[in-house]
């Protein structure tokens, strides 16, 4: 405690302040550009911060890392274009919300809920951190595959309507997540000979094509009255949510915080995993599970929070074990190592100003994101009021910018559009996008975990049953699956188109 | 026009396509450089070819502009370089893959013939690490145990793994190598004790190493400076060496006095006073090569490399 104070007086200076504030806005501009992520922009700025003070630069290129997670969410709610990976599930209940008029409300939820995951996960890398970063190294390849095993059960909970649909997307998801080199022999699998598709298909580009892009296509085909977009009020607090609306969603907020956190400290999980298992979840406790996907509160409540605690979760094992959890906490790693801080418990112990002036930086970050949201939402809102005609082509200007950036390759552009077209016919049809997402990304993890057990016993399957975790997974796993498919309520179409 | 004049011109008709390049060598460069890196910004490899970068435009007086082209695993940034326009407008940081791993497994649009190797700044250190709580206190112990049982070692790449395969050759030792998708998965599933080693470059190892997670049996291709101690596998008795040099290469094409403007560049950015303390923060060992010692390094270990993913059953072509 008294540390974390000390780390409060290092954070509480002008310039440390300042540079809190320009990583926080930074986060949440790139966070609202669909696409545009928090690697690209960490990537350009790392070369500035060298001038900077160490800890001044860390506070800075962090705050970048958590804001992105509270900007991702207002595209999705406002025009279905998920801003990150992480708020593809926002798609279905936030943009149905906001078109029964509650688009205030729907962001004011998700920027409530998304500071309380931040604050909560920082007060848990405050004092959770020893313990729960042994969690990661108790997760070897046979747990990883279980985890992986018993998300895919949760799929099932997923599906609205008709089961062998959903089912059937789950399929193409995985059939999806196995394009690209093999994971063990790296021999191209399902990329036609084509370069572009050597790395397999890059998340943002399919998630930005099957939502963003189809519903472009979509809305180039409604007419302008057919789309029945409710304005939401317009008096000055019209935008907060009602007294029902904050009841609702206090519980899935609570739940998001603590399975997101607990998701994103373990490796390879991540924000985008931790909203999809969050909705799920939420679908399995509420009372009428029947209105998600028509704008359940906690469809996005739920989701909203748990990307954000995920994204404080994988802090942890970044800062105290020096493990990156994603590509954009490696770069976040390198940029400690370039100022001369190796992350990790030396750090703690040698170095405590600097981790407990980052940790304390947390706490004020998320304030400071919280009060630059909320004026924010007033004003996103009004995007509503643009004529389509004009809407459409910008969205498909900032959906090509954030793809190529995100990707790095005009063929992550193509593909995007492809699956614009492929999301397109899919949605028409009635098919489940989220299941699809969600199957690709648990998909290559549980091959490669698979793989990786096999490899090591020796093609041994006593492996996967060898640990108490990956026992007490598969049994999960299999509850699930069986819940999820024995007591069928009555089958109600909650697509939402 | 007679016959043999006609039979000269197209005997001279590689130096004729080349004369416009060199006679624009006065006032090359006349347009912006690409420099094309095929890993995504922010790693340690693109923060050395910005560097690269910027001092090319100062010798040159010219622009230089990095491009990261990632995706195709570096295969997409290598193809686009190889097949540009040899006019001297077109470099890249060597994705080292795409020319020893990728070939064996599928086609590649270029080979060894079509690039000119400009140099080399550095090299990465790699250490042979294991859990803290392991047995084996030094890396004869380890070679002793393989002999009896299969170790797995972990790692992100491949090539990682040259220096442990050449100690197992030589000394009868079984390896069996479990590909990550990352490095920092290949330290959780050692320190976790699913997989006996970590075979990782020093930067990613440096946290774990420092909070006794984990301990060095050897390095290689030299001693750390920060560890000295600790002996390379050389030294420990095994002639086994991994060796993953970062440096540059252009199209083949490109006229003699351009490649000998770039190499001169790129043996002064590696020995710029920046480029050595940004390498040194990340523990990588300054290693400033020409284009002939940096094509060495990479050639010589095509055989091993070969050998490699023969055993491992991934070499298909």
């Amino acid at each position: 405690m008294e540390q974390l104070l000390h780390g409060f007086a290092v954070v509480m200076t002008p310039a440390n302040l300042f540079f809190c504030l320009v990583g926080t806005l930074l986060g949440t501009i790139v966070g609202i550009i669909p696409g545009l992520g928090p690697l690209t922009t960490i990537a350009i700025l790392l070369p500035v911060t060298y001038k900077l003070d160490v800890t001044s630069a860390l506070i800075m290129l962090s705050g970048i890392y958590y804001g992105v997670a509270y900007g991702g969410t207002a595209t999705s709610v406002l025009l279905r274009i998920p801003g990150e990976a992480s708020s593809v599930v926002t798609c279905i209940d936030g943009y149905a919300m906001a078109r029964k008029g509650r688009a205030g409300a729907a962001l004011t939820i998700a920027a409530v809920g998304s500071f309380v995951a931040g604050t909560v996960g920082t007060i848990g890398i405050s004092y959770l951190s020893p313990p729960l970063a042994e969690l990661v190294f108790a997760f070897g390849p046979a747990e990883y595959a279980a985890l992986m095993l018993a998300g895919l059960a949760a799929v099932t909970y997923f599906s609205s309507g008709s089961l062998l649909k959903s089912l059937l997307m789950a399929a193409f998801g995985l059939v999806l997540g196995c394009v690209g080199k093999d994971p063990m022999t790296l021999e191209p699998r399902l990329t036609f000979g084509l370069t572009g598709l050597l790395d397999g298909i890059e998340l943002p580009a399919l998630a930005i094509g099957l939502f963003g892009l189809s519903e472009i296509l979509l809305l180039a085909r409604r007419s302008q009255s057919s789309l029945k977009m409710i304005a939401p009020p317009r008096s000055l607090l019209g935008f907060l949510p009602n007294r029902e609306e904050t009841r609702r969603s206090v519980a899935p907020v609570a739940r998001g915080t603590v399975l997101g956190f607990l998701v994103g400290v373990l490796p390879g999980g991540g924000a985008v995993i931790a909203s999809f298992l969050s909705y799920a979840l939420e679908k399995k406790f509420a009372k009428q599970p029947e209105e998600f996907g028509r704008g359940a509160v906690e469809g996005l409540a739920g989701p909203e929070t748990a990307n954000n605690a995920a994204s404080s979760g994988s802090l942890l094992p970044l800062l105290c074990m020096g493990l990156p959890a994603n590509a954009t906490t490696a770069v976040l790693l390198n940029a400690f190592i370039l100022h001369g801080v190796a992350p990790g418990p030396a750090m703690m112990t040698q170095q405590p100003e600097i981790f407990w002036g980052l940790i304390a930086s947390m706490y004020v970050g998320n304030v400071m994101l919280l009060v630059l949201n909320l004026p924010l939402i007033g004003l996103m809102i009004r995007i509503l009021d643009v004529p389509r005609a004009y809407l459409g082509p910008i969205i498909l200007l900032f959906c090509m910018i954030g793809v190529y950036s995100s990707v790095g390759d005009a063929s992550g552009v193509l593909i995007a559009v492809v699956f614009g077209f492929v999301g397109y016919y899919l949605r028409q049809h009635g098919f489940n996008l989220g299941m699809l997402i969600l199957a690709f990304v648990l998909g290559p993890i549980l091959e490669r975990s698979v793989r990786q057990a096999l490899n090591i016993s020796d093609g041994e399957f006593g492996v996967f049953v060898a640990s108490p975790i990956s026992i007490t997974l598969l049994c999960l796993a299999a509850a699930i699956l069986l819940l999820g498919l024995w007591p069928r309520r009555p089958v109600v179409n909650t697509e939402d188109d | 026009m007679s016959a043999i004049t006609r039979r000269s011109l197209v005997i001279a008709g590689g130096t004729v396509l080349a004369a416009p390049a060199l006679a624009q060598n006065a006032d090359w460069p006349s347009k912006e450089i690409r420099l094309i890196v095929s890993v995504a910004p922010g790693g340690g490899a693109d923060l050395v070819a910005r560097q690269v970068a910027r001092v090319i435009a100062q010798d040159t007086g010219g622009t230089v502009v990095v491009r990261n082209i990632v995706g195709g695993s570096g295969l997409t940034g290598m193809a686009e370089m190889a097949s540009s326009p040899p006019d001297g407008y077109t470099l890249s940081l060597v994705n080292i893959g795409s020319l020893l791993v990728l070939p064996h497994i599928m086609q590649v649009p270029f080979s060894w013939d079509d690039l000119a190797f400009l140099g080399g700044i550095s090299q990465n250190y790699y250490g042979v690490a294991v859990a803290a709580n392991s047995p084996w206190q030094t890396f004869g112990d380890m070679i002793a145990t393989g002999k009896t049982r299969r170790i797995t070692y972990a790692c992100a790449t491949i090539m990682n793994g040259v220096a442990l395969v050449q100690a197992g050759n030589q000394s009868g030792a079984r390896f069996r190598l479990v590909n990550t998708q990352t490095d920092a998965e290949a330290i959780t599933q050692t320190v976790g004790g699913f997989v006996d080693i970590a075979m990782t470059s020093s930067t990613v190892l440096l946290p774990m190493l420092q909070s006794q997670r984990l301990k060095l049996l050897a390095v290689t291709p030299a001693r750390w400076p920060n560890m000295p101690d600790i002996p390379t596998v050389k030294e420990a008795g095994y002639n086994g060496e991994t060796v993953v040099p970062l440096g540059f290469a252009c199209p083949a094409g490109v006229p003699a006095p351009i490649r000998a403007r770039f190499e001169a560049a790129i043996l002064k950015a590696a020995r710029d006073p920046a480029t050595v303390e940004m390498l040194t923060r990340t523990i990588n060992m300054p290693k400033p090569m020409t284009g002939a010692e940096f094509r060495h390094a990479l050639f010589s270990q095509a055989p091993t490399i070969e050998a490699m993913l023969a055993e491992a059953g991934m070499k298909r072509r």
